[in-house]
């Protein structure tokens, strides 16, 4: 019984040069927000009337290979490190991507209950107070970092817990057999 | 549940400003800086507007819009509309708003399009109607709230058939108990009439002893014969319950079955009937044993000598303090543990699975590692289990016997004092045992009590779902001829993701369609509701001009045939595959099959011919040769609608051509409609429907198509170009 010799080719395909990463220097990317509140940019002289962020590392390198995306979800290149950036570049960046990946981060543990296989857990995040439900299985959570959780609750809402162990504090033990 | 999700109140005006009623509102959850809070959208007759906390903070003009749309994001959703002055981002909406939020969107798009049409809201299941909690994904029920006298009484039902041996187990449990009771009582007789008696010769002994031993012996016999009775009560109750659940699980539709993991799903189908079953047996008719026992004890206890018997009683609530908690540190312990195993597992079985790739890139001790440092975390946490288990069960034995200490102190004295007979207080001792003994037991009860009622309820939840894809009450079987009609059909797995929107299509009797376009277009979902695995939200789908829904479900398919993708095979024969749609198929129609399909040359070359196993999914066939031997499968099932989705995907050119001409003898004379990135594969198709984002874009014939320049053009260059470069 013979294998596949072939690998298989799937999906569209372009002709433009996919191969090349391209690094933005502070200098190559200016950035502004529209009136309508979204991200436009100019990137050697040329005007982009909207551009899309992505974190090519969301959970362990948020802040580092960012890549910028046109209208048509093209890359037109990759900042290395936002620290880098101008301060408004980064600023604008910032809050778009955490539109991108919205993540309250919990500032305080209320209550953590585990009933039938699944967390409730009562808390105070960035965003504001918070209940929310979690499934108690090893797959709703996940690392970033040493100290950082990010835990996953039903509706696929996700909360960071940075310093976990400290934050969680009693109810750590609530949450250990799924870690 | 958290308040932010509840749906907006309706507001009959916007206070300030506004034009007009409210027809429709959502809170948002979240404001654009991403705060919860008591963010608004609502729809008016003539506008779009936003209120935070109460005030109006946009509004915009439908006249003024050309467009909206709902971007799903990470832990968000962002609702944008498009003006004539470029996009406005109007809201993000959290995503238990999600569902709501797609209505919202859809009548805002109407809106837009000059007529604002409100859809009927979804019965919301995310939140628990009594507790306000949401309901855990994957299940209808509310693990706190659900109704446990009602799950009960049906579980109850689920046991009427083995009424007989329900009545012999109590029967025998009864006389078991008395057995039991007997005991320390003619112990206490032996003891006070032989014993104590001056002069007693041993020969008296005998009758009291023989009497012990007899009633021991009736305990265990009648023991074991309940427990054989038991486990066939018990084991037929599951029995019905899993065949019950999989049969419905057999007529849900597609869309239920989709939604919940293949694990899920099968725990239902297993460990949840398994838990109902061990519950039935161990919680129900065990627990119940004990606890009559106990109380059968504690009369006897209280009728011969009171005072001692509220000594008994004293530690009862610290000793049920004691099995409470330390069932939950062992439940704690053994999650842990339980975790640490899966975490193993399915390390070890995903390192198996890959054994070729680790092979290939020299591995193999990066790998030893990772398996190594699971290991270890699991010894670790299972010697520390051990220690734990084993440094409490001598606790609990201490703990059980307690209630004898105290009686052999206080009835001690009462003897002394001459209040009280040695055989009385020997016989209260062992009582003391069979009362402490059964509390480990009952303490556990209410635990086990609701584990299955959980899983009674999470069964129900299947048994009692009603298959979205309906069969209607005039359904008719019909001889299809071949028409296949979209009209209008729009539909999303999820309300809140459109996949098709608005698509119109005609295939005629005969006509072979080819579906183009990116990957999410929308091709594979237009197969799922041709095959009625769906039914469309909005607009119809007609076969021969007949309404999909008024045809029989099964006469239906028994006339679609289907080539997927990935070919799946069924753990069994070659033969037995290929006569999947047509058991009785004879030997010659199996053959015939088989060589229009170019998979007989092949299959005779096997050692066991096609008696061949293919193993489990077909895996000890390679992708070409599974593909055709499903090929013979649709030839022999003779469809008069041929779906072929991606036939030749897995497969070499030479395999490809062989497979292409299979496929042409497999689709002449039927209605076929195939998917295929490779587009060379759809060259024999009458038309090219090509879809982009869930909408008809280009219809035409391939020259047709390639004159107009568009989607089609350039999906065919671009793959001209990428052969080009690949040499292929």
């Amino acid at each position: 019984m013979s294998e596949s010799k072939r690998p298989v080719d799937k999906g569209e395909s372009d002709s433009g040069d996919r191969t090349t990463i391209r690094y933005l220097a502070p200098g190559d990317l200016s950035l502004s927000r529209s009136a309508g509140g979204f991200l436009q940019a100019t990137v050697d002289g040329r005007e982009l009337p909207r551009v899309f962020v992505h974190q090519a590392f969301p959970l362990s390198m948020p802040n580092e290979y960012i890549s910028v995306r046109d209208d048509e979800q093209k890359e037109i290149g990759i900042i290395r490190r936002l620290d880098e950036m101008d301060q408004t570049v980064q600023e604008l960046i910032e809050s778009e991507l955490s539109r991108r990946y919205f993540a309250p981060i919990v500032e305080k543990v209320n209550s953590l209950k585990e009933e039938f296989g699944y967390l409730y857990w009562d808390v105070m995040t960035s965003s504001g107070d918070r209940r929310f439900t979690q499934q108690a299985k090893p797959e709703t959570i996940l690392g970033a970092g040493d100290q950082e959780l990010i835990v996953i609750d039903i509706d696929e809402n996700r909360f960071r817990l940075p310093r976990y162990r400290t934050l969680l504090g009693r109810f750590a033990r609530t949450l250990d057999p799924i870690l | 549940m958290s308040e932010q999700s509840k749906r907006a109140e309706p507001i009959t005006q916007i206070e300030a400003g506004g034009d007009g009623p409210v027809r429709l509102s959502l809170s948002t959850g979240m404001d654009a800086d991403g705060a919860y809070g008591d963010t608004a959208l609502h729809l008016t007759d003539a506008s779009l507007v936003r209120t935070e906390a109460g005030s109006i903070s946009l509004e915009l003009a439908y006249s003024d819009l050309t467009s909206a749309r709902l971007m799903a994001r990470t832990g968000n959703s962002i609702l944008e509309v498009e003006t004539n002055e470029g996009p406005v981002l109007v809201a993000r909406v959290t995503n238990e708003a999600r569902q709501e939020s797609a209505r919202f969107l859809k009548a805002l798009k109407s809106a837009i399009d000059g007529r604002l049409h409100i859809v009927a809201a979804e019965e919301d299941r995310t939140n628990c109607p009594t507790c306000g909690r949401p309901i855990p994904a994957g299940t209808d029920v509310c693990p706190i709230c659900v109704r446990r006298s009602g799950v009960l009484r049906r579980l109850a039902a689920v046991t009427r058939p083995y009424v007989g041996l329900v009545v012999a187990i109590v029967v025998l449990f009864l006389v078991r108990t008395g057995l039991q009771l007997a005991v320390p009582w003619i112990t206490g007789q032996l003891v006070d009439n032989v014993l104590l008696q001056d002069g007693a010769v041993g020969r008296e002994l005998l009758p009291w002893v023989a009497a012990i031993f007899a009633a021991m012996i009736s305990t265990e016999g009648i023991r074991a014969f309940r427990g054989f009775l038991t486990v066939k009560m018990g084991s037929g109750i599951a029995r019905s319950l899993r065949l019950t659940v999989y049969s419905k699980l057999q007529a849900l539709s597609l869309g239920f079955l989709s939604r919940y993991k293949t694990g899920d799903l099968l725990n239902r189908v297993n460990r949840d009937t398994q838990q109902l079953e061990r519950f039935l047996r161990f919680a129900a008719v065990e627990g119940a044993a004990h606890v009559v026992l106990m109380v059968a004890v504690a009369v006897i206890i209280f009728v011969s000598n009171w005072r001692l018997g509220l000594l008994l009683l004293i530690p009862i609530p610290a000793v049920f303090a004691f099995f409470a908690a330390l069932r939950s540190q062992l439940r704690w312990m053994y999650r842990k543990q339980g975790t640490l195993w899966d975490r193993t597992n399915s390390l070890l079985q995903d390192i198996l699975s890959g054994m070729r790739v680790v092979k290939a890139f020299g591995r193999e001790e990066r790998e030893i590692g990772r398996f190594r440092g699971s290991s270890d975390a699991l010894r670790d946490v299972m010697i520390r289990n051990e220690k734990v288990w084993n440094t409490l069960i001598p606790l609990v034995s201490l703990v059980i016997g307690a209630g004898t200490f105290v009686v052999y102190f206080f009835g001690g004295r009462l003897i002394l004092q001459g209040e009280l007979a040695l055989g009385e207080l020997v016989q209260f001792g062992l009582y003391a045992g069979m009362l402490y003994g059964p509390l480990a037991w009952v303490s556990g009860i209410p635990r086990a009590y609701n584990e299955a009622v959980v899983s009674a309820a999470r069964i129900y939840n299947v048994i009692d779902r009603e298959p979205e894809v309906r069969e209607s009450a005039g359904a008719q079987s019909v001889t299809i001829d071949g028409a296949v009609e979209f009209d209008d059909v729009s539909f999303g797995y999820h309300s809140h993701e459109p996949v098709l929107e608005g698509v119109t299509m005609r295939v005629a009797p005969g006509e072979m369609i080819g579906l183009v376009g990116h990957s999410g277009a929308g091709k594979s979902t237009i197969i799922n509701l041709v095959l009625r695995l769906y039914d469309p939200d909005e607009g119809v789908i007609k076969i021969d001009g007949v309404d999909l829904r008024e045809i029989r479900l099964e006469s239906l398919r028994s006339q679609i045939g289907v080539v997927l993708q990935e070919s799946f095979l069924f753990s069994g024969s070659i033969a037995e595959n290929i006569a999947y749609a047509k058991p009785d198929a004879s030997p010659h129609e199996i053959i015939q099959a088989a060589k229009v399909a170019q998979a007989h040359d092949f299959i005779t070359a096997f050692p066991d011919g096609y008696d061949t196993r293919v193993g489990e999914r077909g895996q000890r066939l390679s992708g070409g040769e599974r593909q055709r031997v499903a090929i013979a499968r649709a030839v022999l099932h003779d469809p008069r609608i041929l779906i072929l989705d991606e036939a030749t995907s897995a497969v070499d050119s030479e395999t490809e051509e062989k497979i292409q001409e299979a496929i042409s003898k497999l689709i002449a004379n039927r209605t076929t409609i195939a998917i295929a990135h490779r587009l060379s594969t759809l060259r024999k198709a009458n038309r090219l429907v090509v879809l982009k984002e869930g909408r008809v874009a280009e219809v035409g014939t391939h020259g047709e198509l390639m004159d107009e320049g568009g989607i089609y053009a350039g999906l065919v260059r671009a793959q001209r170009e990428m052969a080009g470069a690949t040499g292929t």
